[in-house]
C-alpha cells in the first residue's frame, strides 16, 4: 500500500526515540515500495528492459537462384497429407517427408547459403506464461516469411499449388512439426504459367503460441529447439519430375517476454 | 543506490543540531545518503520484491512503439524520370533516378538504440514488352540499399496493357533492422528502365515497429 502518513500530534513526546521513529518509517517504506505506491506511467523506456527475448532475421540473398527438384521431393504434395511434419534439414533429401526448408535446395542448385531454419542452444527456449520468469521464457514465437518463385515446373500439369509453411522442433522427441495453420497454398494453372517463369512474391506468417506447443508437448517442462519455414509442390496427376525455384527469401523470428508475475 | 542509510541516530540527552538533522533528510555527499534518494536515486533495491508492477506503470512506447505510413492513389512513373536508366541486372552502386515512393516511406525519430521490424506490401506494375525491361522496386534503410529486399516486374508479354498476372506484382516484404537514437528512414523506392514508358505503383504501406535494446 502507499505511505500511511502519521503526522505529529500536539502533546506528543518530542523525544529520541520519536524522531528516529520518523526516520525508521520513512526508510521502512522506501525500502519496499510497493506497486500501489507507484503512480501510472512513471516508468518511461530508461526504467524497462528488453520486450523481446530474440529477434533473428534469416535472409537467402539472390545471387543465385535456387532449385529445388522432383529428385529430393519423393512425392508431390498432397491433400491426403496435409498438415503432416514431414521434411529433413538434410540436402537433397526429404525422406518421407513432402517438403523442404526453403534455402536449402537440391544439388541442382548449387547453393550452400544460409538456410531458413534457426536452432536455439540446448535444451532450447519455453513458451507460455505458465513458466514464469525464467529467462528462457517468452510468451510465444512470432514467425514471418517471405520467398520470391521464380518458377515452377512442370507447367503442363492441370493444377499447380505451391506451399509455404513454418514447423517447430520440440526438445521431447526431437520431431520437427508443422504448424498446420502456417501453410499456404499458391494455385496456379497450365493456362497462366505457359512458358513464362512466375515471378509471384509469397508471404507467410504465424505464430507458435502455448496451446500449439502443447499439442505435443508440454510447456511447462519442454523446450522449443529449433523453427524453420519450408516449402513444397503440388501438382495433380504427377509425381515425378515437378520443380519449384526460389531467389531471395527471409525469414524473421521474435521472441517477446514473457514472465506470470 | 541500495536501501536508505541514515547518517545520524538520535539520542536522548545529546543536544539536537540543525546540521545532523538537515543531513538525514537531504544530503549531498556522494553517493547520496538519507531521503536525498528520491532526487532520482530509486531503484529496483527500493521496490518489494513482490510487487507486481503493470502495464499501466509504464509509458506509452516505454517497450515498443510503431506507426504506419500508407497510400492508395496511383502513381505514374514516366521513362523520362529515371536518367536514361538502362541498368539491366541490379546495381546496388548505381540507382541513378530513384524515386521515393510517397505512401512506401517511413521517417520518424526513434527515441534508442533497438531493433525495428519493418514490413511492407507494394502493388505495381508496367507496360514492358522485354524480358530485360523491369520496373524494379527496392528499400533502403537509412540510404542503404538493401540487397535481398528488391524484387522487379517486367516479363516478355506480347501486349502494351498493364492488365494481367505476369506484368503486376504483389510484394508483402519484411526485414529486422538494427536502428540507433535518432531519426530513421525506411523507404520504397521505384526505378525502371528507360525502354518502359509507363510504370504504375498502386495501393502501398510499410508500418515499422521498433523497440529498445539493451544490450
Amino acid at each position: 500500500m502507499s505511505w500511511a502518513w502519521t503526522p505529529a500530534q500536539d502533546g506528543d513526546v518530542f523525544d529520541a526515540v520519536y524522531l528516529n521513529g520518523l526516520f525508521s518509517t520513512a526508510k521502512t517504506w522506501l525500502d519496499d515500495i510497493e506497486a500501489s505506491g507507484i503512480r501510472e506511467g512513471s516508468f518511461n523506456r530508461h526504467h524497462c528492459g528488453d520486450i523481446m527475448r530474440d529477434a533473428i532475421l534469416l535472409e537467402g540473398d539472390e545471387s543465385a537462384t535456387h532449385v529445388y527438384n522432383q529428385s529430393v521431393f519423393g512425392a508431390s504434395i498432397v491433400y491426403s497429407s496435409y498438415g503432416a511434419d514431414g521434411g529433413t534439414t538434410t540436402a537433397g533429401d526429404l525422406g518421407s517427408g513432402d517438403r523442404i526448408v526453403v534455402g536449402h535446395p537440391s544439388a541442382t542448385g548449387g547453393y550452400t547459403g544460409a538456410k531458413a531454419e534457426y536452432n536455439w542452444l540446448a535444451p532450447g527456449r519455453r513458451v507460455g506464461m505458465a513458466n514464469g520468469s525464467t529467462s528462457d521464457n517468452c510468451n510465444s514465437i512470432v514467425l514471418q516469411g517471405n520467398v520470391a518463385l521464380v518458377d515452377i515446373d512442370p507447367a503442363s500439369a492441370a493444377d499447380l499449388e505451391f506451399m509455404l509453411c513454418f514447423q517447430y522442433q520440440n526438445s521431447s522427441d526431437g520431431t520437427w512439426r508443422t504448424i498446420d495453420h502456417s501453410e499456404r497454398f499458391w494455385r496456379f494453372d497450365d493456362k497462366i504459367i505457359g512458358s513464362e517463369n512466375v515471378g509471384l512474391d509469397c508471404a507467410v506468417d504465424a505464430v507458435l503460441t502455448p496451446d500449439i506447443f502443447d499439442e505435443h508437448g508440454a510447456q511447462a517442462t519442454d523446450y522449443v529447439q529449433g523453427v524453420r519455414m519450408m516449402a513444397s509442390l503440388y501438382a495433380t496427376g504427377t509425381t515425378t519430375n515437378i520443380e519449384f525455384t526460389l531467389n531471395s527469401w527471409s525469414m524473421l523470428i521474435l521472441r517477446p517476454y514473457a514472465s506470470d508475475l | 543506490m541500495p536501501n536508505i542509510t541514515f547518517g545520524n541516530t538520535f539520542t536522548d540527552g545529546t543536544a539536537l543540531s540543525a546540521t545532523s538533522l538537515r543531513q538525514n533528510i537531504y544530503r549531498t555527499t556522494s553517493p547520496a545518503t538519507g531521503l536525498s534518494i528520491v532526487n532520482g536515486l530509486l531503484d529496483e533495491d527500493n521496490i518489494d520484491s513482490s510487487a507486481s508492477l503493470s502495464p499501466e506503470h509504464t509509458q506509452r512506447g516505454a517497450f515498443i512503439d510503431g506507426s504506419m505510413r500508407a497510400a492508395t492513389l496511383n502513381m505514374d512513373y514516366f521513362d523520362e524520370y529515371f536518367s536514361n536508366y538502362t541498368d539491366t541486372t541490379w546495381d546496388s552502386t548505381n540507382t541513378p533516378g530513384e524515386r521515393a515512393i510517397p505512401g512506401g516511406c517511413w521517417s520518424d525519430w526513434i527515441p534508442y538504440d533497438g531493433k525495428a521490424w519493418v514490413q511492407w506490401q507494394i502493388m505495381w506494375g508496367n507496360q514492358s514488352t522485354d524480358a530485360t525491361h523491369r520496373s524494379r522496386i527496392y528499400l533502403k534503410v537509412n540510404d542503404t540499399y538493401q540487397t535481398n529486399q528488391r524484387r522487379a516486374v517486367g516479363l516478355s508479354i506480347n501486349s502494351n496493357a498493364h492488365e494481367g498476372y505476369r506484368r503486376n506484382r504483389v510484394w508483402s516484404g519484411s526485414t529486422l533492422v538494427d536502428v540507433s537514437e535518432g531519426r530513421n528512414h525506411f523507404g520504397l523506392y521505384v526505378i525502371c528502365h528507360s525502354g518502359i514508358n509507363h510504370t504504375r505503383v498502386w495501393a502501398r504501406n510499410i508500418s515499422v515497429v521498433h523497440w529498445r535494446e539493451t544490450s
